[in-house]
């Protein structure tokens, strides 16, 4: 920005000040320190994936798939404050479509990204449908889009193959998934990392502190929401993708409202908008949903006082309330 | 002086009542007008049309020869239409800076503009562009909600009370910073306020409004004397 | 045709009912409440457990309405009343309190289904060639006594005048010297006891489950978004125009999409008025 020395009376107004972000060695540091803990996190996954057996692999999985859909919730929901239900329809649209994509007889490198755009082209009629109401009408409708997705799922049987579901061909072998799985958790968060420290990130973020401000100081706010709403639409895709090519069946229960539910919780308990709130989230909910068996209905009686508790106490979530008691505890490091 | 905002025959409706009924005046650039009225009669009705934050029922607004009603709030702000509002609204957790960045960024002209520094000095919140909005002092928000508005380089900026909660000084040095915009970069101004030690001198031309009916306009002293306008609002407040 | 017509009356009262109870929660305190679904469970069961155990079906029906009121109380005080100035938080809440209620329901119950028999399970009413089982047309009439018994409550009463200015305009009516948070607790009351209505009168026409109210629950926020969030008038409305919707679609187009109806409906809606039929700034109660 400009100089500095109060107006004086015959001070011509300066021009325009430069949009470019400028890269500062400092800067520069803390980016690449980011990007390196981003690869460092696929490389934890990939040897979970490979090195754990049994139920634990299948958690490891759900873990890294969930990730990698959360990323694009994290845009909407977590940047945007957007209350998203709509995220377990696209998973389960990318998964179901590459299913039948790949039973048509199509070449996985034609059917997964055909199953990702088919999903985004949904995401835009959802986006163009739902993208000009506010909070409350966003949430109910997002979620009776997923509803309804699962009466297709369930009902559309000659393509889903009804309630118990149908098989998947594969595509990948299972190295491959294994890599892609996780090369896409830290290509999704690095994408995510770049998004957020731009323009798109600011307007989203801006949406989130006061969307009626943010369109009068001339933010597309309708617009702006609409692409994060595709491009989340995307990330679930190709999670549900993934998954299906690991787990070799797909059936209406993995994707229903519940799990709309359960991913919405999972990223406002990590903290909306921090990168790494889709890991933790993940590793929250999928820790006591499928690791910790309580007896019936009692983890997610658990997840849900959690949720309301850290809502009412701590808005910015786990991360959220870790930074500023991290701030605390360092305070020479808050005035840098 | 050009003709900068016409305004033509303005009509909001909400459920069948008319909270704004047929306004029409012109606007010049740099020129500073008040709009006062009593509580009810349209006055904030009337710049969210003029902002764009609500649709006309009927009439426009040009600005420039250019249609800047019912587009929506953001082409407005584009166009050059800048609001702030009654009760004061920031990006909470935002910096002064971080927020005038974002509104610099959303600018597609090559308007003169002034530097964050310089917005700060002129509205009187130097050393306060650094910290989150939501730890200012309620004067410095109303204040940084002026900058944020001309941030985004108004041709007409829209100041909704802004002196509200202001001691004498505070609302003096507003009313001399408002003077500088509309001097020193040729926007006009349009002020709603009930203060009127703070509004009279400040204003050029006055505007009374009365439910939803323009009732009376002209220089302040013009008004001061008018019966019907001391009958229908200063009598009255 | 009138068959279909009956049953879109049926469906009209029930989604009434639970829309009604959603929009003056919205009303008064602007909460899209999710966990309604969730009262309406934990309304049920009880009923189910007292008729299990012997006890007559009125009385368990009375037991199922207060309990579906005490639930509704309960997440006002715990839950509700503490992010009145933090509407952001609202869905989240609202979920969270949804998860617990259907849970506490799956663990207390299990999770198969119950039938709740009542006395007049084998009644049929048949007219003119128009055949309405006994529950279905228990439900019609509880719901419209109950609707009738709320507009007086909200109309007669000094305590229901209070809440529609509390509707149509939290400030003003803080500054009159309504007490507020007596009103939103009243709000939830009233929202919580007709979940139990809704549950005594809709578990014998389907089953008693931790989930019997998700769809039921969707299509009433159709409703409240067909007659504007915080309108009860619109609510009824509402509901019935999109209980004779599904009922038409479920008829003649397929029977597996019924609650799809509802959905293209509230799509239509909001893409022709994104604020909803009724703007929120017309926001009323009766």
């Amino acid at each position: 920005m400009h100089t500095t020395a109060p107006p004086a009376e015959a001070s011509a107004p300066a021009a325009k000040p430069e949009r470019r972000i400028r890269v500062t060695p400092n800067a520069a540091a803390r980016h690449g320190g980011v990007l390196a803990g981003i690869v460092a996190l696929g490389i934890l996954a990939h040897s979970l994936l490979t090195g754990l057996e049994g139920e634990q692999a299948q958690v490891a999985l759900l873990a890294v798939v969930w990730t990698i859909a959360l990323t694009g919730l994290n845009l909407v929901q977590g940047l945007g404050g957007y209350p998203s239900l709509a995220h377990a329809a696209f998973y389960g649209g990318g998964a179901y479509l590459s299913a039948i994509f790949l039973e048509k007889g199509m070449p996985m490198s034609l059917a997964a990204p055909l199953a990702v755009v088919v999903t985004m082209l949904g995401g835009l009629v959802v986006a163009l449908v739902f993208s000009r109401t506010r909070g409350q009408y966003f949430a109910i409708g997002t979620l009776f889009f997923t509803a309804v997705m699962t009466l297709v799922f369930t009902n559309a049987a000659e393509w889903t193959g009804g309630p118990l579901g149908r098989p998947v061909d594969l595509g990948y072998s299972l190295d491959q998934t294994l890599v892609l799985l996780a090369a896409s958790l830290s290509v999704g968060l690095a994408l995510f990392y770049a998004m957020s420290l731009s323009r798109f990130g600011a307007r989203l973020r801006a949406i989130r502190e006061d969307e009626d401000l943010a369109q009068h100081v001339g933010v597309p706010t309708a617009r702006v929401k609409l692409m994060a709403i595709v491009i989340s639409s995307g990330f679930g895709a190709w999670a549900g993708v993934l998954f299906a090519q690991y787990n070799g069946v797909v059936a209406p229960s993995q994707f229903t409202y519940a799990q709309s539910f359960l991913m919405f919780v999972a990223i406002g308990l990590a903290g909306y908008g921090r990168l790494l709130a889709p890991v933790v989230g993940s590793a929250v909910v999928l820790s006591l949903t499928q690791l910790i068996d309580l007896g019936p209905g009692v983890s997610q009686i658990v997840l849900g006082v959690l949720f309301i508790v850290v809502t009412l106490v701590v808005p910015n979530g786990i991360l959220g309330g870790l930074a500023a008691l991290w701030r605390r505890l360092r305070p020479k490091e808050a005035t840098s | 002086m050009t003709t900068l905002l016409t305004v033509e025959g303005l009509v909001k409706k909400f459920g069948g009542v008319a909270a704004v009924n047929g306004v029409s005046f012109t606007l010049d650039a740099g020129q500073i007008l008040g709009l006062i009225g009593p509580n009810g009669s349209g006055k904030t009705t009337l710049l969210s049309m003029l902002a764009g934050t609500l649709a006309p029922t009927e009439g426009t607004v040009t600005l420039e020869g250019k249609t800047a009603s019912g587009r929506g709030a953001h082409r407005a702000a584009r166009a050059g239409i800048a609001r702030t509002f009654q009760t004061t609204r920031l990006f909470p957790t935002w910096t002064l800076r971080e927020s005038l960045r974002l509104a610099h960024g959303e600018r597609k002209d090559d308007r003169p503009f002034w530097s964050d520094e310089e917005l700060a000095a002129l509205l009187g919140i130097d050393g306060m562009l650094d910290r989150p909005c939501a730890s200012l002092t309620s004067a410095a928000q109303r204040l940084s909600m002026i900058a944020l508005a001309l941030a985004t380089g108004p041709r007409v900026l829209l100041l909704d009370e802004p002196a509200v909660g202001m001691d004498r000084d505070e609302a003096g040095a507003l009313a001399e910073a408002v003077r500088r915009v509309a001097g020193e970069l040729d926007v006009a101004v349009i002020v709603v306020d009930h203060n009127m030690k703070f509004l009279m001198p400040l204003a050029q031309t006055v505007l009374v409004v009365a439910a939803g009916k323009v009732l009376a306009t002209g220089t302040p002293e013009e008004n001061r004397s008018d019966k019907a306008v001391i009958a229908s609002y200063l009598g009255g407040a | 045709m009138s068959q279909v017509l009956v049953n879109g009356v049926f469906l009209g009262c029930l989604f009434a009912v639970v829309a009604v109870g959603l929009t003056l929660v919205f009303g008064v305190m602007e909460v899209p409440n999710f966990a309604h679904a969730g009262v309406i469970v934990m309304a049920a069961y009880p009923t189910w457990w007292a008729t299990d155990a012997g006890a007559p079906f009125a009385l368990a029906a009375l037991a199922g309405v207060a309990a579906g009121g005490v639930v509704s109380v309960i997440t006002e005080v715990v839950a509700y009343r503490w992010i009145i100035d933090k509407p952001w938080a609202a869905p989240a809440v609202a979920l969270g309190l949804m998860l617990v209620l259907q849970n506490t329901a799956l663990n207390m119950y299990g999770g198969e289904g119950r039938s709740l028999d009542t006395p007049y399970d084998d009644v049929l009413l048949e007219f003119a060639g128009v055949s309405l089982s006994g529950v279905k047309a228990a439900l019609i009439v509880l719901a419209v006594l109950s609707l009738i018994a709320l507009h007086l409550v909200l109309s007669r009463t000094s305590l229901g005048r209070a809440m529609r200015a509390v509707a149509q305009d939290r400030e003003a009516a803080a500054m009159l010297g309504i007490p507020m948070r007596r009103q939103y607790t009243l709000a939830f009351l009233i929202a919580g006891l007709l979940a139990g209505v809704a549950a005594v009168a809709y578990g014998p026409t389907y089953q008693v489950s931790p989930y019997m109210a998700d769809e039921v629950l969707l299509s009433a926020f159709v409703v409240v978004v067909l007659g504007g969030l915080g309108s009860v008038a619109g609510a009824v409305a509402g509901g019935l125009v999109l209980g004779v919707v599904e009922s038409l679609g479920a008829a003649y187009i397929s029977s597996a999409y019924q609650s799809a109806f509802g959905f293209l409906l509230l799509v239509i809606v909001l893409v022709l008025r994104p604020g909803g039929l009724v703007g929120t700034n017309a926001r009323r109660v009766a």
